[in-house]
């Protein structure tokens, strides 16, 4: 408790300098806590997999999102080879520019609850019976456009009145619904649709071609594709992140160091009064621990700040910060390892000196 | 100012393994500096695209991805019919995004005799298809994925051969391109299109071609006519946060800079306050000694830029040849340029130098016998 004691007496001592060494491991910390938020922001949004169903779509292509398109033949043939569901949906991004841009689906009134889960935030879903130009928009996009139920939103220079908002926990939450016949008309895409939705298990399988270029993929391969082409980013990111908690190590060790090598008439008495190496290690670790409690709270700080001030939109794709628990934990586990790296350093430079050396200095 | 210089090397030799410490962690810095600065760039060198082209393009309005859009006959009639004397030569375009191997990438499709003329490729290798089974590529994606003359691809489940390496203007150097009516053939037997690029007769403004079209009873409402060099730059509008977040986070990655130093000059000065009581005890001012100790720091600053830069260079010059990477069928390509160098520098000098001033404002304030009792 002694070398405890001495050692956050030793970090009020120097508290301006202390503050500094926090938010130079804060800064590492921030980043890492943000990149992670971000990550898991993509992960949780993207990843789709709904293994009840399966894509038909162009082969290749990101059909979820955009730039699918298949005549209503391929659902004919579909019917034909008797699979039980064939559940034809448009999918397209629309807008004048990318900062207004929605992703727009169209969906069958009739059978698209038998594909997507959903719950209802505000008003009700779009209904068999309901008439053209209406639409139901997920909680992202009423959020971001300020809509409610009895609101218009304009798409493709139509006004279309929302009916409900739906909250679905993914990408889902940045589209706008409407029935598949509008968005037919909409587009001037006649019968064509972007994809045909079928159940899993069935006739055909994931991985099957048909002709014309057309392949059968698991539900949420449009999201997993989208996650693959982002990850060199994420990848580089933590490399960088990684290297400036090296650096936030290296400043750790640097600074224990020297705060002990200034303590070291303190420390060698405590040593001749029967303290162990033990304690000289949980002296150090107090303060490498002190500064990182700080730096964490900077960063957690900031973290958040960053992530709700900022998201990344992207015709209207939006990532955003999701600070969940796994987030909270890896940071955590950050801090931890670049506590330890800093102090190890020192404590193994201590440990070596005996107790006439550090005496002798004086 | 020579003597400051000779005090501080001789001081940093003096401390090298503390010097050595602070040097490494700066450096870490300032390289991840560079590479987020370089990650930045890459997404706004898009942002700046500045080709400009004579080219028209006729679009379906209201949607951001072309692959969605369909160009309706009547469309192509009016613009045929200002044929030869407004517009020289009209072609219509197929566009998708498909994944060819492991990455996604913009596949054209587009009359064989209009590449060169309407979209000005150079072949830079091997030669134009010949056959229903040939594509060409551009030198960007060509280089990404290590594809040669003679590499097969495989486009909508079907395999191809590249035939030949081009090099275009704008962002179609990343894409694969094949002649429109290998597509048919192969995928669209409806023959429809996506988009159709116009070139403006010789002697003739561009701008009035497009207003001109714009105004077509045929298109209005339904088509948008852009410039082709103002659609690229609309559409990669999108890069936009993720380059204002690059640059953001760049900018907090050098604030370790300042804490860095002050650190380091702190401990130094506290470490130090003896000497330097008994250099202001036989004469030196405290501005003389404040200026030893900001030039020491500073050039601590300046070797952890050198080795930073160096290491951060040899990251980009591995990661270009090593993995490049693509995004949405664009490549990024990591460039540490002179401007980036420069104004770098400019920043590692500055925030050294914030960060030793402000650590040692206090020694202005302080008499001999204070330094030499704190010591």
């Amino acid at each position: 408790m002694t070398t405890l004691r001495l050692g956050l007496r030793e970090l009020l001592n120097h508290a301006r300098l202390t503050l500094v060494m926090a938010l130079a491991v804060g800064v590492p910390l921030m980043s890492y806590f943000t990149l992670g938020a971000y990550h898991a922001g993509l992960l949780s949004r993207y990843s789709d997999a709904y293994g009840d169903f399966l894509v038909v779509q162009l082969s290749g292509s990101l059909g979820e999102f955009y730039g699918s398109r298949l005549p209503a033949q391929v659902g004919d043939e579909l019917r034909a080879a008797r699979v039980s569901l064939v559940i034809p949906e448009i999918h397209t991004i629309v807008g004048t520019t990318t900062a207004n841009a929605i992703l727009l689906r169209g969906i069958p009134l009739e059978s698209y609850t038998q594909v997507e889960e959903y719950k209802m935030a505000a008003g009700r879903p779009l209904l068999p019976e309901d008439p053209p130009r209406l639409a139901m928009i997920g909680a992202r996009l009423a959020e971001t456009r300020g809509l409610v139920p009895g609101d218009f939103i304009q798409i493709r220079g139509r006004d279309f009145q929302v009916v409900g908002i739906f909250d679905v926990g993914t990408y889902a939450g940045n589209e706008a619904w409407i029935s598949l016949e509008d968005a037919q008309t909409l587009l001037g895409w006649g019968t064509d649709v972007s994809v045909y939705m079928i159940p899993n298990g069935e006739i055909y399988k994931e991985g099957d071609s048909l002709p014309g270029g057309i392949s059968v993929v698991r539900k949420g391969a449009s999201s997993a594709a989208l996650i693959d082409e982002w990850e060199p980013v994420f990848r580089l990111l933590s490399l960088v992140v990684g290297a400036l908690g090296l650096a936030a190590a290296v400043a750790l060790a640097s600074i224990l160091w020297r705060l002990a090598w200034l303590q070291r008439r303190e420390l060698a008495i405590l040593r001749s009064l029967g303290f162990g190496k033990r304690s000289l290690a949980a002296y150090l670790l107090t303060q490498g621990s002190g500064i990182m409690s700080l730096g964490f709270l900077f960063a957690g700080l900031g973290a958040l700040s960053l992530g709700n001030l900022t998201a990344i939109r992207t015709a209207g794709i939006s990532i955003q910060a999701v600070f969940d628990v796994q987030v909270i934990l890896a940071s955590l586990a950050f801090a931890v390892c670049i506590t330890l790296a800093g102090t190890s350093v020192p404590v193994w430079w201590l440990n070596r000196l005996n107790l006439s050396t550090l005496l002798r200095s004086e | 100012m020579l003597l400051a210089l000779r005090f501080s090397f001789r001081n940093m030799l003096h401390d090298r393994s503390r010097t050595l410490l602070s040097i490494t962690g700066l450096s870490v810095v300032i390289a991840s500096y560079f590479i987020l600065s370089a990650l930045a760039g890459a997404f706004s060198s898009y942002l700046n695209i500045t080709t400009v082209s004579r080219n028209l393009i006729v679009i379906q309005n209201d949607l951001i991805d072309p692959s969605d859009a369909t160009l309706e006959p009547q469309v192509i009639q009016a613009a045929q019919e200002l044929i030869p004397g407004t517009i020289s030569r009209i072609s219509p375009i197929v566009f998708r995004h498909t994944r060819v191997g492991e990455n996604v990438v913009q596949l054209r499709a587009v009359a064989e005799q209009d590449w060169e003329p309407v979209f000005h490729l150079v072949l830079l290798k091997g030669a134009w298809p010949t056959n229903d089974n040939e594509v060409v590529v551009g030198e960007g994606i060509s280089l990404a994925n290590a594809w040669e003359v003679g590499s097969v691809v495989q486009v909508f489940g079907c395999n191809f051969r590249v035939s030949g390496i081009f090099r275009s203007p704008g962002t179609a150097f990343a894409s694969v391109w094949m002649p429109i009516h290998t597509f048919w053939s192969l995928f669209d037997t409806q023959h429809g299109y996506q988009a159709m690029f116009v070139q403006a007769a010789v002697g003739v403004d561009p701008e009035t071609v497009r207003s001109r079209l714009q105004n077509d009873p045929r298109l209005a409402n339904s088509y948008a006519v852009y410039f082709e060099d103002n659609y690229t730059h609309r559409n990669i509008q999108a890069l936009k946060d993720f380059s204002s977040m690059m640059t953001i986070v760049s900018g907090i990655a050098l604030l370790g800079i300042i804490f860095g130093i002050f650190n380091a000059t702190t401990l130094s000065t506290i470490e130090r306050s003896r000497e330097l009581g008994i250099m202001l005890g036989i004469g030196f001012s405290h501005r003389t000694v404040r200026r030893f100790i900001l030039i020491q720091f500073t050039l601590q600053g300046l070797l952890a830029y050198g080795v930073g830069m160096a290491a951060a260079w040899l990251y980009v010059v591995s990661q270009q040849a090593l993995a490049p990477f693509f995004i949405l069928g664009l490549p990024f390509s990591l460039k540490i340029t002179p401007g980036m160098a420069a104004s770098s520098l400019a920043w590692v000098v500055g925030l050294a130098f914030l960060g030793a001033w402000l650590s040692t404002r206090r020694l202005f304030n302080l008499r001999v016998v204070e330094l030499l009792s704190d010591s």
